[in-house]
């Protein structure tokens, strides 16, 4: 009773998982444990119905597209530029979230950087590029300015040096890294908001100076690595080096982009698995028993220490707590990684191929971006609609200075609150519909990489159950009792 | 495609029947005893009373809160907001009217007094 007590008063005093989002105020409740029975159990039979439909299935051929990148409406937005005008629309974006974050008023929910940057880019945009395919490949701000530039700066079009091909993707693993500790323990506020992304900023200049625009667009900036990944799951496919402009734009089939690519590199295989990781890892630390593993030391590992209960010594362990949870999240795509590379192994052993290891991780990881995906939406999306819609108000009023530039300053001021029962029945569908198209992505890798039917069926067995268990697992964080305050 | 429509037709049977035997008559309340009257005190910075504050929607709540500190309280999605001043004890009654999960918070000094469950119907 009385450690409980201690705990009710210290946890009021810990920042909560919430304040990682500083100003937003997460609103859904635990997923009642019965949807969460019922969501793994219809995980496992739509699994058997993806295999069902699939048995004497060949490997699939080159889906089929309709190019439309030379359509009438296509040419007539070239001709009027926009997307010029959009890039320059973008630009002015990004100037105003690091300007107001400096000058503009220090309330989160007043200064409009943070609805901006956390709710409409990260999470918005995001979640639009699995629609219309990677709008950001043509209106990433620090690549527009970088191609500005260039026009002045030939020489960065190249860089000074080769980009070296052993590095592969791990500067965006790096950056995206701490880009989730920033969001998740970072505590940013408007100003500090800006400054990281001025600090990132220019970063990405050093970057371009050093191995050109293409490399590190390509290999670096992660922003555009995360967007180009969750884009393969469109239905669109936007390719704006394709030579012929007819290619530019093509319409496929939902998650035809994931077989597009034959292998990925280990680097951005530990991107994907991290993309899986750091949304269970937020989701996890939310809960209840995150707290209390820490800080009810359930097995006396801190209490033999410091001989003291951890409760009583809060100022101490608290540096102790942020360096466990930083470890667990920079160790959690290497533990999924841990798993994968172990249910691989067990499908290598069923069907004893002579690929390594390395070949099938590099071949099968894609056929976990749309779990991915789906988990980060389910997270998340809600956030769109209790805080994204105050943006309608922030334009008239960027700085929070009062102003009513558009008239819409007193609009969209309360959350849009969507309906708990549909909050949750959402949460199950969207999870469910990503683990069949991971399904029936890895089972179609699988017919390509083993021409006999039974090997391709057999391979996929241990991957059926991988995938059951990321489901099963981020369904059972949806169900988990949250922190109290 | 017969054999893909007999097998889709009875995915679906199949997890339209699961869902109706795994649907509890009501959702049941997590997270402990549906008081709907709760009291928190703030004191040097400290809340005693319940993390959580559990409700059912479309039931009357009432929290009653005293402070050591004048503030705002602040009851986040409801958007209720009320002055306190140091020493006073002030009553939010309202009806639990939106499910879901709702930050209550002296405003001006950030000290989160409880979280706010209202459970669907």
């Amino acid at each position: 009773m009385i450690t409980r007590l201690v705990l009710t008063l210290l946890l009021a005093c810990l920042p909560l998982a919430a304040q990682a989002h500083a100003f937003i105020q997460p609103y859904k409740l635990p997923m009642p444990y019965w949807m969460y029975i019922y969501g793994a159990v219809a995980a496992l039979v739509l699994s058997f119905v993806v295999l069902a439909l699939a048995v004497g299935k060949s490997a699939p051929g080159d889906a089929k597209r309709i190019l439309f990148g030379d359509a009438g409406w296509v040419n007539w937005a070239r001709r009027i530029r926009i997307k010029l005008l959009a890039q320059l629309v973008t630009v002015f974006i990004f100037w105003l979230c690091i300007v107001s974050g400096f000058i503009g008023n220090q309330d989160p929910s007043r200064n409009i950087n943070m609805t901006q940057f956390w709710v409409i880019f990260t999470l918005g945009f995001a979640y639009l590029v699995v629609f219309v395919g990677d709008w950001y490949a043509a209106l990433n701000p620090w690549q527009s300015m970088a191609r500005w530039v260039s026009h002045l700066v030939p020489r960065i079009n190249q860089g000074f040096w080769c980009y070296p091909q052993q590095l592969g993707y791990w500067p965006a693993v790096i950056l995206y890294m701490a880009f989730i500790w920033v969001e998740l323990l970072g505590n940013t506020r408007p100003f500090s908001l800006s400054g990281y992304l001025l600090g990132y900023t220019v970063i990405n200049a050093l970057a371009v100076m050093a191995w050109g625009i293409k490399s590190w667009f390509r290999y670096g900036e992660f922003f555009a690595v995360f967007m180009r990944l969750a884009a393969l799951c469109a239905p669109v496919r936007y390719d704006p080096d394709a030579e012929q402009k007819a290619d530019r734009w093509q319409l496929r089939r939902p998650f035809a982009g994931l077989l597009e690519v034959e292998k990925v590199p280990f680097s951005l295989a530990v991107f994907v698995l991290f993309m899986l990781s750091s949304t269970a890892f937020d989701g996890l630390r939310e809960t209840k028993q995150w707290f209390a593993w820490f800080w009810l030391d359930p097995y006396g590992w801190l209490e033999a220490l410091i001989d003291e209960k951890p409760l009583y010594a809060y100022v101490m362990l608290r540096p102790w707590y942020i360096a466990y949870e930083t470890t667990v999240m920079l160790l959690s795509p290497f533990l999924y990684l841990a798993v994968f590379v172990g249910f691989l192994w067990l499908g290598k052993l069923l069907v004893k191929t002579p690929l390594s290891l390395m070949a099938l991780l590099q071949r099968f990881t894609l056929s976990l971006v749309p779990i991915a995906v789906v988990y980060h939406a389910t997270h998340y999306y809600t956030l769109l609609f209790t805080q994204g819609v105050k943006i309608r108000a922030l334009i008239s009023d960027p700085f929070g200075w009062r102003w009513d530039l558009f008239g819409t300053l007193y609009t969209m001021r309360m959350p849009i609150i969507p309906d708990m029962g549909n909050v949750w029945n959402s949460q199950v569908v969207l999870i469910l519909l990503g683990h069949v198209a991971s399904v029936a992505v890895a089972h179609m890798v699988a017919l390509r990489l083993f021409p006999q039917q039974r090997h391709a069926a057999l391979s996929q067995l241990p991957m059926l159950l991988l995938m059951m268990v990321f489901t099963a697992f981020g369904l059972w964080i949806l169900a988990q009792p949250l922190q109290g305050r | 495609m017969l054999k893909n429509l007999i097998v889709g037709a009875c995915a679906v049977v199949l997890l339209a029947g699961l869902w109706l035997f795994l649907k509890p008559e009501k959702l049941a309340t997590q997270g402990g005893d549906v008081s709907l009257s709760y009291f928190l005190n703030v004191s040097n910075g400290i809340v005693a009373g319940p993390e959580v504050l559990v409700a059912r929607e479309g039931y009357p709540v009432e929290i009653v809160i005293s402070s050591d500190i004048s503030d705002l309280v602040h009851l986040h999605g409801y958007e209720l907001q009320e002055p306190i001043q140091a020493g006073q004890t002030i009553t939010l009654l309202f009806e639990a009217s939106i499910a879901g999960r709702y930050v209550l918070e002296l405003e001006n000094s950030g000290i989160p007094l409880a979280s706010l469950e209202v459970y669907p119907r």
